[in-house]
C-alpha cells in the first residue's frame, strides 16, 4: 500500500544511515579495535541524537510551558467554575491555551519529527547487523556502490565486551534487557509531570510501568545489538530531561502533586474573562 | 479537565506503545529461510518456510508426513540431503536432524550450538556442514556422533561440496577451504576479500565460486587462481556448471552465462531480471531456472540468455527450483510451493506448507 515511500524512505533516510553506520564499524575495524560493532552502534546513536536535538529541545519547552499552564491558579479558577460543564471548560482550555501563545499540539508534534529517524536507525543496526541471512542479502541493496571498502567490512563482528549482539540474551548478558527496563523507567519517570488529577495521575503512573515492562519485556526477544542502541538512547534522554528540567518526577516518588505553580508573572494575563 | 488530561495520557501511552510494536514489526522481520526441494521416488522433502521438514506427493501435492509434528524448528535455510533412505537437514535451532524419509521419524540430532544456514553434504557414510558456531563439521551419518570439526573465523552460511576427497568450505571470514574430508585436515585456502556465500560448483578440476561481486575459477587441487570475472553486484546464487559454461546471478538480478574455461561470456548480453536473484540457478533441458526477488520465476534459454517465459507469484523467490520429469517445484516466501510445467510455466499445482492445503486457484500468472 505505501510501496510508492520505499524508493523516498531510502534514499533520504535509510541508505544513508546505513553506509554511515557501516563506515564507523569500518573505521573502527580497520584499527582492531575489539567490540567495534557496538561502539559504532553507541557511537552512530549519539550522532543521531544530537541531530534530532533541536526538535526534542522543542518539544520539551512546549510541553514545560502546557504543564505550567495547567498548573496556573488561572486554570484551577476555570475548573472550579466549569466543573460541570465539560464542553464549556474544553472552549475555556482552548481560550487559555491562545492566550498564552502556547499551541496545544506543540508538544506532539516536534517529538513525532524525530520518530521517523529513529525507525530508520533501528532498522540499519538491524539489516547491519545481518543476524539473519535474509538481512544481509538486502544489505547488498543499500550499500553506496562508490564505497566498496563498506562491503569488504561485511560480516560485522558481534562481539562486544563479552556479549554476542546479533543473537538474544543469555547467561549474564540478561542484564542488557534489565538495563533496558531501567533506563526507560527512569526516563518515563523524570518526564511524566505531577499532575494535581488523581485521574491522570493514576494514568500516569500505569505509563510509568507499563512501558518499560513491555520495552524490557521485548527486548529479551531482540539481538542484545538492539537493547544497546534502545539503552544508549535512553540515557542520551535521561541526560537531555535532565539538563532541560532536573531530575523531575524521578525523585519525588509520586505522580500526584498539589499545583503550586503559577502563570503569567510578569507576563502575559491569562485571567478569566467570564 | 481530568477527562483531557487523562485522554492526553492515554494517547500519549497509546502512541508510545504503538511506537513500540512499530520498531518491533519494522526492525527484525523473523527468519523464514529458503530450502529447496529434493526430489526422490515421486517425493519431494523440503524445509517449509513455516520451519517444518515435509514429505509431499510430487504428483498432487499431498503432504506425506511432516516433522516436527508439533512446534516449528525455526527458519529452515538448508536443503535435505538424502542418502539410504535417510534425510539430513539443519535449521535455525541449532540442530542438524537425521531422520527416516520414508516416516518423518527422528533418527538422530546434532547440537551445533549456533544456527545451521547451510544444506549438508553426505558422502562415504558423513555429513559435513558448517555453522554460526564457525565451525565445519563432519558426522557419522548413522550415528550423528561427530568424527572431526574445523574451526573457522566467521559463520557458515554456504553449502560445502564433496568432490574428489577433498570438501569445499567457505566461510563469512571471506576464506574457501578445501579439507581432506576424512580427516578435517586443511589443504588449502583462498581469501576472496569479501564474504562467499555461494556453494563452491567442482567440474573438470576447477572450483568455481563468488566473494562478494567477485566470481573465481581455482585450481581444485591447489587453490591457484585460473580467472576472475567482475559481477555487476554481489553473488549469492550457487553456480551451476553445465556443458562447459557456468552460471550465476548478482543480487541486481543480472544473470551471467560464462566459458568455464575461460570466464568469458558466452551470451550477447547478460539477461537481466527485474530484482534481486537470490535463488541458486537450475540448468535442465537447455533452460536456466531461477527465482527472484521481483516476484518472478523465469525460464532462460541457456546458449541464449532469451526469455522463454516468465510466472508471476506472490511472493519473492529466494529458494531454487528443482526440476524433475518435466517439472519444476519451488517455494515462495509466502509459504506456497508451485508445481509447474517446464517447459510452459504452467502451474499444475501449488500448496500452502503453512496449512498443508492446495491452492486454487494456483496465484499468478505466465508470461
Amino acid at each position: 500500500m505505501f510501496d510508492f515511500l520505499a524508493p523516498i524512505w531510502n534514499t533520504f533516510i535509510f541508505n544513508p544511515m546505513v553506509n554511515v553506520l557501516l563506515w564507523i564499524y569500518a573505521v573502527l575495524a580497520q584499527f582492531s579495535i575489539p567490540g567495534a560493532y557496538g561502539i559504532a552502534i553507541i557511537l552512530f546513536t549519539i550522532l543521531v541524537r544530537i541531530v534530532t536535538l533541536p526538535f526534542y529541545g522543542q518539544s520539551q519547552k512546549a510541553m514545560k510551558k502546557q504543564q505550567e499552564l495547567m498548573q496556573s491558579d488561572a486554570w484551577k479558577a476555570i475548573q472550579k467554575k466549569h466543573a460541570k460543564d465539560k464542553e464549556k471548560l474544553s472552549q475555556e482550555q482552548m481560550r487559555l491555551y491562545r492566550e498564552a501563545g502556547v499551541n496545544p499540539l506543540g508538544g506532539c508534534l516536534p517529538a513525532l519529527i524525530p520518530w521517523p529517524i529513529m525507525l530508520g536507525l533501528y532498522q540499519s543496526i538491524t539489516m547491519v547487523m545481518g543476524a539473519q541471512p535474509e538481512q544481509l542479502m538486502d544489505l547488498a541493496k543499500h550499500l553506496y556502490s562508490f564505497l566498496p571498502a563498506l562491503a569488504a567490512a561485511v560480516p560485522v563482528s558481534s562481539e562486544f565486551i563479552g556479549l554476542n549482539l546479533a543473537t538474544t540474551p543469555s547467561s549474564w548478558g540478561y542484564i542488557v534487557p534489565a538495563l533496558v527496563l531501567a533506563t526507560t523507567w527512569i526516563q518515563q519517570k523524570m518526564m511524566t509531570v505531577p499532575s494535581a488529577d488523581p485521574q491522570s495521575a493514576q494514568m500516569n503512573q500505569s505509563m510509568q510501568m507499563m512501558m518499560p515492562l513491555f520495552i524490557g519485556y521485548i527486548s529479551l526477544s531482540f539481538p542484545v545489538g538492539l537493547s544497546l542502541y534502545w539503552i544508549v538512547f535512553n540515557v542520551i534522554g535521561i541526560v537531555q530531561q535532565y539538563m532541560s528540567s532536573g531530575w523531575g518526577n524521578l525523585l519525588t516518588g509520586t505522580p500526584f502533586a498539589p499545583a503550586t505553580a503559577t502563570i503569567g508573572k510578569g507576563k502575559k494575563n491569562v485571567g478569566i474573562k467570564s | 479537565m481530568a477527562i483531557f488530561k487523562t485522554t492526553r495520557s492515554a494517547v500519549t501511552l497509546l502512541a508510545l506503545l504503538a511506537a513500540a510494536f512499530l520498531l518491533v514489526g519494522c526492525g527484525a522481520a523473523p527468519a523464514t529461510g529458503w530450502s529447496s526441494v529434493r526430489v526422490v521416488d515421486q517425493t519431494l522433502y523440503v524445509g517449509s518456510t513455516t520451519g517444518k521438514v515435509m514429505a509431499i506427493n510430487a504428483a498432487d501435492g499431498a503432504v506425506k508426513w511432516q516433522f516436527p509434528t508439533d512446534k516449528p524448528l525455526g527458519a529452515i535455510y538448508s536443503t535435505p540431503a538424502i542418502a539410504d533412505n535417510v534425510l539430513y537437514i539443519g535449521a535455525f535451532d541449532y540442530k542438524m536432524y537425521a531422520l527416516d524419509a520414508t516416516t518423518g521419524a527422528k533418527k538422530w540430532e546434532f547440537d551445533a550450538t549456533a544456527p545451521i544456514v547451510p544444506s549438508p553434504a553426505v558422502g562415504g557414510g558423513v555429513v559435513y556442514f558448517g555453522a554460526n558456531s564457525k565451525k565445519i563439521y563432519a558426522l557419522d551419518a548413522a550415528t550423528g556422533a561427530k568424527k572431526w570439526e574445523f574451526a573457522t573465523n566467521g559463520e557458515v552460511w554456504a553449502d560445502p561440496t564433496l568432490s574428489g576427497g577433498l570438501l569445499y568450505a567457505p566461510s563469512l571470514d571471506h576464506k574457501l577451504y578445501a579439507l581432506d574430508a576424512a580427516t578435517g585436515a586443511k589443504k588449502w585456502d583462498y581469501d576472496a576479500s569479501g564474504i562467499i556465500v555461494t556453494k563452491p560448483a567442482v567440474g573438470e578440476g576447477i572450483v568455481y565460486f563468488a566473494g562478494l561481486s567477485k566470481f573465481y575459477a581455482l585450481d581444485a587441487a591447489t587453490g591457484a587462481k585460473k580467472w576472475e570475472f567482475d559481477a555487476s553486484n554481489w553473488v549469492w546464487s550457487n553456480p551451476s556448471v553445465a556443458g562447459g559454461v557456468i552460471y550465476f546471478a548478482a543480487l541486481d538480478g543480472t544473470v551471467y552465462a560464462l566459458d568455464a574455461q575461460t570466464g568469458k561470456s558466452k551470451w550477447n548480453a547478460p539477461f537481466k531480471a527485474g530484482d534481486a536473484v537470490r535463488s541458486p540457478l537450475v540448468v535442465d533441458g537447455g533452460s536456466v531456472y531461477f527465482g527472484s526477488d521481483d516476484l518472478k520465476i523465469y525460464a532462460v534459454d541457456a546458449a541464449t540468455g532469451q526469455s522463454k517465459w516468465t510466472r508471476t507469484t506472490t511472493a519473492r523467490v529466494l529458494a531454487s527450483p528443482t526440476v524433475a520429469s518435466g517439472v519444476i517445484y519451488v517455494q515462495a516466501h509466502d509459504h506456497v510451493m508451485y508445481a509447474l510445467d517446464a517447459a510452459t510455466g504452467q502451474a499444475k499445482w501449488a500448496l500452502d506448507t503453512s496449512g498443508a492445503r492446495l491452492i486454487t486457484p494456483v496465484p499468478g500468472s505466465v508470461k
